[in-house]
């Protein structure tokens, strides 16, 4: 083989080569971007795949506080609410025992009460509660509540457990 | 490199870069339970294939693995609208997941679908083939989850399946399953999910108004565990939900979230989703026998496991050469994962999710469907619900019966348009049962299956599944209902407002009345017993025979650009597009003709290129989707006529064309560079020099001091000489032929190759813009980037600069300096009013004065920086202070350098510090007549020494930042900080002080003859002069102030000091928190006057200070809150109170260490804590304690004092041989006593011979230590009666 055609074999299969790593190349990105607009890889060069721990952290099915202590439980809550209503005082009522989001509306609510003229009825209601369903997040409460008839039917006071281990009343 | 090595490289590349699968995310029982129990099912139920241990190991390993991330997202499948779960994105239902290869494979753990399932079972890979059945096992499972058919995401958790998790033990024995056959996957998907949609709630969607409601009966009372619950329950008993009924209550409550509910649930859809996972099982094995090739991709993760193994092994060892570490790359990730877990799930179409605890899974991106999987493309979601799987057969357990929409034309011609619009349709259900019952203990009950009817909602046809836009309100909408239909009720929104029956077809019309706007229909059918269907999806029509709004036209034209930018808008509410027409014409002929730019176009940004120096007039109009069309914009307005402007690199900014006073020739110009770069402007060669061009004269160069016009700098050319402009050198010194023409000028700037900058023409029969010939202010531009030749783009100077004079008189234009800003505030304020805005901050503080009459306003915003020490705002007419919150208005000091604005940090006035101090200007002095409205104040750094008003030779100088001499002030929200001496100083002055912070200097507030009201207040870092008459950081003298929440701290004393006041009010109450608040001197109660003291008020009385009461004083103590008088210092005494003329009353009071002037006078004169003269006194309750002695406790003259329940007491006894010591000495008058003790006193009771005792309840023994127990003419002793 002469000098010549080794040189021209050499060009023509290195812009072969070329050409493949260049498709590959486009492979590769579109493959990738694919995975980023999934959210299965991290969106900066070169677009690393999240491994199986990074997923389970970003993508959780549901919100697990299982292994997050109990800092007030439900009846601790229950507790700090019937005593601030005992004193009148709406606003630690809501800030203690009530979800941020919840707790203008939940002041509202019991402003309404009050001007009912059923917030001693409410609080003889509630003073009592009996736990009935209780999982990791999640929890139902039953009192005896006067209804407007006068007898006793099961009202249900339900509490949510957020991410410090606190557990609010979610309604009431 | 031979093929091998390749082969060896790519494989251990694949091994480093594929993520490891190890990782086991699913622990809980439920899914692995039920694979198991439904395998065990399929062994007993089919014979002929057996499932070995180590199968249903797989099998459960495949059911755990299916819930690992993001897999998850595609685990719901919604029947009754053909959906996954909308999650920020909608994503693809399970049906299309189970059988998605294509779909999968970019999912961890990559391609386990039903395919590949089979796939691998019929290559003999056993092990794969059941861990991938696991995965459809599991999917099968959560289609018996009502969450996961009831597009009802659960990020805090499912009730039910935490139920199932938590309480699998309770639930397995009451589970019963039977093996369930299955024809073909996707019915056995879809009947399983429309069971548990239409017979079961999830926690957020009970009774919701896009699924079929279950009916229910009336309430049934059941009691367990002491409780009476009402729980709705279905036709056979099951329980569906429990609802509240609390007279408290606005909305009661319904909830599944009751042990009794869920349990009731889960063993009914549990057991419903082992059987048709047994039947999932057999149906595996049985499509696997047919031995049909699988249409699979090779790979069973990516792509990326080949590319990724060539390139991104590069990459990566690139990355480890060079960059960061992976591992810290990762850690980085889970870094911002967990600040980022805040983003809330969002349920379908509104249906309440329930608030979302701030740790929300974050949504991921949206997947984008593709590949050639033809399972997938047809079940890619569609708008229209009730895609009804192509192959169905329906199990026993599950009956749908379907109805399918018909389509009837629309019967209207008019213009109309139609837009894409979510559909209805509708079905009528025959719900199955399998489950239990609740009995009246709670018990669940088996029950045989039974059906429950509910009557199909009407379905709209087809065109009315859209948005239908129409100029006519002749419509006819059509539909068809189900055959038992008799009768079609008509709602819009919720309130019924027609109904018709329906004879014996199964179509219905019903001819709407539009009004104009948004117009929905919904339609109910009722059945011949009265039973009712749910709401149809509405038919929604939009009547719209408005024209859109005229558009408005903004044009602008970039510093430099040769295009205008034109942006259209109107916003047509009943129209989803707008069309435009856009038009111009130049401005210099009115006649000529109007150009298209663009015609009927939705396009709402235009450019249009144009000649420097000219100007455009545009006009648009509007066009709705139906047509109606809007006038023309007003072609003639001036935000529509817009102007190419000069590149204005250099602008002409200022121009002083009237000279100054008496010196018409001292004429100069001022220009400005726009740039960011210094620019040579005038050497000694004409050619590469800038020319300013008058008219048609040119100016020339006489000297040139300075060349170079600095970046974003200004350049001064002064006319003939340097003294047009004194103390600041001219850059050019000029001439210029005839000078500027007072009637007007054309003055053009040209850069050295000819091309024009900038112009000003003012050469039109109104003249110059801005400025006269009067008062000579010069004509000072406003913009420098906006264009010059517009008359609004000019003001008249706005004031005096610190700089600039002419034969020694301050000039009234800023040469080379801001346009804005630095104006002197100094002598006698002219205009009627005066406003001082922000737009000119700072302002420069000489000596201002306010005279009679006049009011000056400082706007909110407002800095003012004064210039000398004796720089004041001086009042005689008002001031009115209106700053806010936000934008507080501040006078400071001219060093004050606090700023975030540069330009307000500039020293202004020459200082002997370096920084500023307190005192560095006087403040603001309001003298007789005047007002002061003060809000949102920031002072800083008053208090420089001046001369109060009045003052004689030898008066001292004083330091007070706010003195008023008979005006009235009033103070509110504002902050006192770094003064020197007096924050604020009042004399017979009506002042009001609201929400005030002072802090630091002598005293906080001092006040003489002036109704004063103080409230909201705090105080602090007022240090008094140890010589000071009267420590206290406020100071109150003469009248009786009024006190509410003030705060006092780390003052010299924290009390306000309350001096030689006179009470002449009718009323004055001293509450019990000014009397904490304050240190009482002297004060005179005035015959006309009533002075209350409130319960627990504790009164501290500086050293000898009395209180003359000759009006009345009722002092109404209560015994939990007793009054009390003692010294401010507890080694001092107060005096007395003195009553003369009064009709007072004391109760519970505590008097103690009063008596601090024991007289010499004979007969003890004036002597006592208690000194009554022709005054009648009734004490109750009060205790007087520990009196200066010798001499008396109470002292009673020509008065009538009684004393009930009274306590005189010394802890030492005092005696002098020479001077008598009496509890209580009487001079004429009436004593009463009323069990009174009397204790360690030389003397009990004295009296003359015209005084009168009267004792009640009294004996011997209420005297205690007592030497002489009365001495009192007539007195023989307790034995005998007097």
């Amino acid at each position: 083989m002469t000098k010549k055609v080794w040189f021209w074999g050499t060009v023509v299969v290195g812009i072969i080569v070329l050409f493949l790593l260049f498709l590959i190349s486009i492979g590769w990105f579109t493959q990738k971007q694919e995975r980023v607009q999934m959210g299965l890889a991290n969106p900066k060069f070169p677009y690393r795949n999240y491994n199986q721990a990074e997923l389970n952290k970003m993508y959780p099915q549901y919100i697990d506080y299982s292994g997050v202590a109990d800092k007030q439980t439900p009846e601790q809550t229950h507790a700090l609410f019937l005593a601030a209503l005992k004193k009148g005082d709406f606003d630690a009522a809501v800030n203690c025992c009530f979800r941020e989001g919840d707790r203008a509306k939940q002041k509202e609510f019991l402003n309404g009460v009050k001007e009912k003229g059923m917030l001693d009825l409410m609080i003889s209601d509630i003073t009592k509660i009996d736990p009935d369903f209780k999982s990791e997040n999640k929890a139902t409460y039953i009192f005896d509540g006067t209804s407007k008839s006068g007898e006793k039917n099961a009202g249900f006071m339900t509490f949510v457990k957020v991410s410090d281990g606190i557990w609010y009343i979610e309604s009431l | 490199m031979n093929w091998r090595v390749t082969l060896l490289i790519l494989f251990c590349s694949v091994g480093v870069l594929l993520p490891a699968r190890a990782f086991c995310f699913d622990t809980n029982i439920a899914h692995p339970s039920i694979a198991e129990l439904a395998a065990r099912e399929f062994d007993r139920a089919i014979k002929d294939v057996q499932l070995s241990v180590e199968d249903i190991n797989c099998i459960k390993k495949g059911a755990s693995e299916e819930d690992v991330p993001t897999r998850w997202y595609n685990h719901f499948y919604d029947p009754v609208y053909n959906r996954g779960i909308w999650f920020g994105a909608q994503y693809p239902t399970t049906i299309s997941w189970v059988t998605g290869p294509i779909l999968q494979i970019k999912y961890s753990l990559g391609d386990q679908s039903w395919q590949r399932a089979l796939d691998y079972y019929q290559k003999g890979d056993r092990k794969n083939a059941m861990v991938a059945l696991g995965h459809a096992i599991h999917l099968l499972s959560d289609m018996a989850v009502p969450a996961h058919t009831r597009n009802d995401i659960h990020p805090a958790g499912d009730s039910l399946e935490q139920y199932v998790k938590d309480n699998w033990k309770k639930i397995s024995p009451n589970l019963e399953y039977s093996f369930q056959n299955i024809s073909d996957l996707n019915s056995a998907f879809y009947n399983l999910a429309k069971y548990s949609n239409g017979n079961f709630y999830s926690d957020d969607t009970i009774e919701s108004k896009y699924y079929q409601i279950i009916s229910t009966k009336n309430g049934n009372r059941l009691v367990s565990n002491g409780h009476k619950y009402i729980i709705k329950v279905d036709n056979i008993n099951r329980l569906v939900f429990a609802i509240e009924d609390i007279a408290w209550q606005d909305n009661n409550s319904v909830t599944v979230n009751l042990n009794a509910i869920l349990f009731s649930y889960s063993t009914r859809l549990v057991s419903a989703a082992i059987s048709n996972s047994a039947g999932l099982i057999d149906l595996f094995f049985r499509e696997a026998a047919k031995n049909e090739k699988q249409n699979l991709s090779a790979l069973k993760i990516n792509l990326d496991g080949v590319v990724n193994t060539v390139w991104g092994y590069l990459v990566t060892g690139a990355e480890k050469l060079f960059g960061s570490s992976p591992s810290d790359f990762t850690a980085n990730i889970l870094r911002q994962v967990d600040t980022t877990m805040t983003t809330l799930g969002q349920t379908a179409q509104g249906q309440g999710a329930g608030e979302i605890n701030s740790a929300t899974p974050p949504l991921p991106p949206v997947v984008a469907y593709g590949g050639n999987d033809s399972s997938f493309a047809t079940a890619i979601p569609s708008s229209n619900p009730i895609a009804i799987p192509t192959t169905r057969v329906v199990p026993d357990i599950i009956k749908e019966p379907i109805l399918l929409p018909t389509t009837t034309p629309p019967v209207a011609t008019s213009s109309t348009v139609i837009v894409p619009y979510y559909g209805g349709g509708g079905s009528s259900a025959s719900l199955p049962s399998s489950g239990g019952g609740w009995d009246e203990q709670g018990n669940v009950s088996t029950t045989t299956t039974s059906t429950v009817s509910v009557l199909a909602m009407p379905v709209l046809d087809e065109q009315f599944k859209e948005v239908i836009y129409t100029t006519s309100s002749d419509w006819l909408i059509t539909g068809t209902c189900s055959s038992d239909t008799v009768k079609i009720i008509v709602d819009a929104s919720s309130s019924p407002i027609a109904e018709f029956f329906i004879a014996s077809s199964s179509l219905f019309e019903y001819e709407p009345v539009l009004n104009s706007g948004h117009n929905y229909f919904y339609f109910v059918a009722v059945d011949i017993d009265g039973v009712t269907s749910t709401q149809s999806l509405p038919a929604h029509l939009v009547l719209d025979n408005d024209s859109p709004p005229v558009p408005s036209v903004v044009v602008s034209n970039d510093v430099g650009s040769t295009e205008l930018s034109i942006n259209l808008s109107s916003i047509d509410e009943l129209s989803p597009l707008t069309y435009f027409d856009l038009f111009y014409r130049l401005d210099i002929n009115s006649s000529s003709a109007w150009q298209e730019i663009a015609i009927n176009t939705t396009t709402t940004e235009f450019s249009l290129s144009g000649e420097r120096g000219s100007g455009y007039y545009f006009r648009a109009r509007a066009r709705d989707g139906l047509g109606n069309t809007s006038a023309w914009s007003d072609e003639t307005a001036s935000s529509t006529l817009s102007y190419i402007d000069w590149s204005k690199e250099i602008v002409i900014n200022e121009v002083a064309w009237a000279g100054a006073a008496g010196y018409a020739d001292d004429e100069w110009l001022e220009l400005y560079n726009n740039t960011n770069e210094d620019i040579i402007l005038a050497t000694t060669s004409a050619s590469s020099s800038w020319r300013v061009t008058v008219g048609d004269r040119t100016i020339k160069w006489s000297k040139i001091n300075n060349g170079v016009i600095p970046a974003h700098g200004y350049y001064l050319l002064e006319r003939t000489d340097d003294d047009s402009v004194q103390e600041i050198t001219g850059d050019i010194i000029y001439t210029l032929q005839y000078g500027f023409n007072n009637a007007g000028e054309k003055i053009a700037l040209f850069n050295p190759q000819g091309e024009k900058v900038d112009e000003v023409d003012c050469s039109s029969s109104s003249g110059w813009f801005a400025g006269d010939d009067s008062s000579f202010r010069s004509m000072e531009r406003n913009g420098a980037d906006q264009r010059g030749s517009d008359a609004s783009n000019w003001h008249s100077s706005l004031g005096l600069r610190m700089l600039g004079r002419n034969h020694s008189a301050y000039l009234n234009a800023s040469p080379r300096q801001p346009n804005y800003g630095f104006i002197v505030l100094r002598g006698n304020q002219a205009a009627e009013t005066y406003v001082l805005n922000p737009s000119n901050n700072p302002y420069i503080l000489g000596g201002y004065t306010v005279p009679v009459g006049k009011k000056l306003i400082i706007e909110e915003g407002v800095v003012v920086k004064n210039a000398y020490y004796s720089s004041a705002f001086k009042i005689n007419g008002d001031l009115e202070i209106n700053g806010s919150g936000a934008r507080p208005v501040i006078l400071t000091s001219g060093y004050d350098q606090s700023f975030d604005q540069s330009s307000y940090n500039t020293i202004v006035g020459t200082w002997s510090t370096s920084t500023a101090f307190a005192g560095d200007w006087q403040g603001i002095q309001f003298y007789a007549g005047s007002t002061g409205n003060i809000s949102n104040l920031e002072m800083r750094y008053a208090g420089h020494l001046f001369r109060p008003p009045g003052a004689g030779t030898w008066t001292p100088y004083v330091s007070q930042p706010i003195r008023a001499d008979e005006a009235v002030l009033s103070i509110s929200n504002s902050v006192f900080s770094n003064n020197l001496g007096t924050m604020i100083y009042v004399k017979n002055t009506t002042t009001t002080v609201r929400s005030a912070t002072m802090k630091g200097g002598e005293r906080g507030f001092e006040s003489y003859k002036s109704a004063v009201d103080i409230s909201d207040s705090s105080f602090s870092d007022f240090i008094n002069s140890p010589d000071a008459c009267c420590r206290g950081a406020i100071l109150i003298a003469d009248i009786l102030p009024k006190f509410s929440n003030l705060s006092f701290s780390n003052n010299t004393v924290d009390r306000a000091y309350i001096d030689s006041t006179v009470l002449s009010q009718p009323e004055y109450t001293i509450t019990k928190e000014m009397a904490d608040k304050s240190i009482f001197s002297y004060i005179f109660v005035s015959p006309s006057s009533t002075l209350y003291i409130d319960p627990g008020a504790e009164i501290k009385m500086t050293s000898q200070s009395s209180w003359d009461i000759n009006g009345v004083l009722t002092a109404r103590g209560e015994a939990e809150n007793p009054i009390s008088f003692s010294p401010f210092y507890d080694d001092q005494k107060w005096n007395q109170l003195s009553f003369d003329g009064s009709s007072s009353t004391l109760r519970y009071v505590n008097l103690e260490k009063g008596n601090s002037r024991p007289t010499s006078q004979p007969g003890g004169g004036d002597n006592g804590m208690i000194l009554a003269k022709d005054s009648n006194l009734e004490m109750m309750n009060v205790n007087l304690l520990n009196p200066r002695r010798p001499l008396y406790t109470v002292q009673g003259n020509n008065s009538t004092i009684s004393m009930t329940n009274c306590e005189i007491k010394d802890d030492e006894k005092y005696y002098n041989q020479y001077i008598p010591t009496f509890g209580v000495k009487m001079i004429g008058g009436e004593l009463n006593l009323d069990s009174v003790s009397i204790q360690n006193i030389y003397g009990g009771l004295l009296g003359n011979s015209g005084a009168t005792l009267h004792l009640y309840n009294m004996s011997g023994d209420s005297f205690v230590n007592v030497d002489k127990l009365i001495d009192w003419p007539g007195w023989i002793g307790f034995d005998l009666p007097i």
